[in-house]
């Protein structure tokens, strides 16, 4: 079914709208969410919640992209589920390693704790990612936003594991200097 | 460094423009796969499905090892076209993603007319309109393909492995209800035991299926079932761009509303243990950890 049609059910309050979603996009999020939880259950969960916060904010939110609108809400409740596991002293996988590496891009002098910061990086992110190269650019969002593994990454682009940890040690030295030179002005 | 800032910054790239997150999704095709044309492919799969040949390969294990078998998730009859739809989900969680989904057959038709290779949509799955169906059952058969091996040296024209699923499907206008394996809990005497049912996942029918397992009649109704949770989205306004900021629930409230009727139960089966099978059956439905109350209401 078409987006727009899956929209309209939501407007609609069809239940509907949640099947329809399921039958679409449902591996989809699934995938997001086991990248972040490496869990089966907690991945369901956070599908089912997904389908939920859906069904809660439209209307009134229209999205123009359904598929990344539920799959950045997806991830988002990942990371919340992800956190209070983390707090429990449970967890783990392979989002710990991807959290780790990003460690090694923010400069020690940023807070993100501070709303002024924390803007300028979001600012940030699309432009630096618009500056690195078309196979840069897809290894990064493919590691940072999927949380997939060097193998996953292997898998999807047809590039050795010894390149892609070179490459993503590169971009985030990149994004490193880049936040350092438009947070320090 | 702080692995606050860097949990953090990961959030952050969540919200990365649209554009970035579909394109990095696109996956290469292997090297293998681009030597053969899709018609190409197709006769090649087609031959391998019907040739003695075929038959010998469908029954060997490929190094990228094969999915499950699993039937299609949907099939349903368009009452209006009178085409057969169908959609096909391959359980992929344990095996390697598909470079492409499957072929869709249909046995009534001879193999030159058959479909060309169909790729999975973003989400995976694959999606066929088959031709108008004569009534009865009819058979259709699916094929699940997938690349060689991409990291050693791929033979130009080395067919793919093939599983297949051959299903037979009845000639009907609804869709089949997708009906899961559900726990019930009855009372049995002093205690109370569970048992497993297969009912839709619906409050509706696990409601039904409780009542049957515990003998309860149509007087009594399920009025309904509401979950309320402390999750909450805030909205804040960014550069002019309205972002969500979502905090996930940890407690979940439900309240289920039955019919009075049930009172007319207590003597004969016990009024607690009435309510212990009643409880445990829509919590375990629910599925929800964190679950903070759970109340039964009469009216």
């Amino acid at each position: 079914m078409d987006d727009s049609k899956i929209v309209d059910l939501y407007f609609e309050r069809s239940e509907d709208a949640i099947k329809e979603t399921s039958k679409k996009y449902g591996k989809y999020l699934y995938s997001i969410a086991y990248s972040v939880l490496s869990d089966k259950m907690d991945a369901e969960e956070s599908v089912s919640d997904t389908y939920y916060e859906a069904w809660k904010i439209i209307p009134p939110n229209r999205p123009q992209v359904l598929k990344t609108f539920l799959g950045k809400l997806t991830r988002r409740i990942s990371l919340d589920i992800y956190r209070r596991r983390t707090a429990d002293k449970r967890g783990g996988g392979e989002i710990s390693l991807v959290i780790d590496e990003l460690d090694e891009c923010i400069p020690s002098s940023v807070s993100v704790d501070s709303e002024l910061d924390s803007r300028l990086i979001k600012d940030s992110l699309d432009s630096f990612l618009g500056e690195l190269g078309d196979s840069e650019r897809k290894i990064f969002v493919l590691r940072y936003w999927y949380g997939k593994s060097y193998d996953e990454i292997c898998d999807i682009t047809g590039i050795g594991a010894s390149k892609i940890t070179a490459m993503l040690y590169r971009s985030r030295l990149k994004l490193r200097t880049k936040l350092e030179k438009e947070l320090l002005l | 460094m702080s692995n606050k800032n860097s949990e953090k910054l990961f959030d952050m790239i969540g919200e990365i423009d649209d554009k970035y997150i579909e394109d990095a999704e696109k996956k290469k095709k292997p090297v293998g796969r681009i030597a053969l044309s899709v018609a190409g492919a197709a006769s090649v799969v087609c031959i391998m499905i019907f040739s003695p040949l075929g038959m010998n390969l469908l029954g060997r294990s490929h190094e990228n090892s094969l999915p499950p078998l699993v039937p299609p998730d949907t099939v349903s009859k368009d009452a209006v076209t009178n085409e057969w739809g169908l959609v096909v989900s391959p359980d992929k969680e344990e095996t390697d993603p598909l470079i492409y989904a499957e072929i869709i057959t249909d046995t009534r038709y001879p193999a030159d007319t058959k479909e060309d290779l169909l790729p999975p949509d973003d989400g995976g799955n694959v999606t066929a309109t088959l031709p108008e169906a004569p009534d009865g059952e009819i058979t259709i058969e699916t094929a699940f393909e997938y690349p060689v091996d991409t990291n050693s040296s791929a033979e130009t024209g080395k067919a793919p492995a093939v599983s297949t699923y051959i299903g037979k499907y009845p000639d009907t206008a609804e869709e089949p209800n997708l009906t899961v394996p559900v726990y019930v809990w009855y009372v049995d005497g002093n205690e109370v035991i569970s048992a497993t049912v297969t009912a839709e996942r619906n409050t509706r029918d696990i409601f039904a299926a409780w009542k049957d397992k515990n003998g309860i009649g149509p007087e009594v109704e399920l009025i309904g079932v509401k979950v309320t949770d402390n999750s909450k989205t805030e909205y804040v306004d960014y550069g002019g761009e309205s972002i969500a900021k979502h905090t996930a629930a940890t407690e979940w409230y439900m309240t289920v509303t039955v019919s009075v009727e049930l009172e007319n139960y207590f003597d004969s089966m016990g009024k607690e243990l009435l309510y212990e099978s009643l409880e445990k059956t829509m919590i375990g439905f629910a599925d929800k950890r964190n679950l903070v109350s759970y109340e039964l209401v009469l009216e």
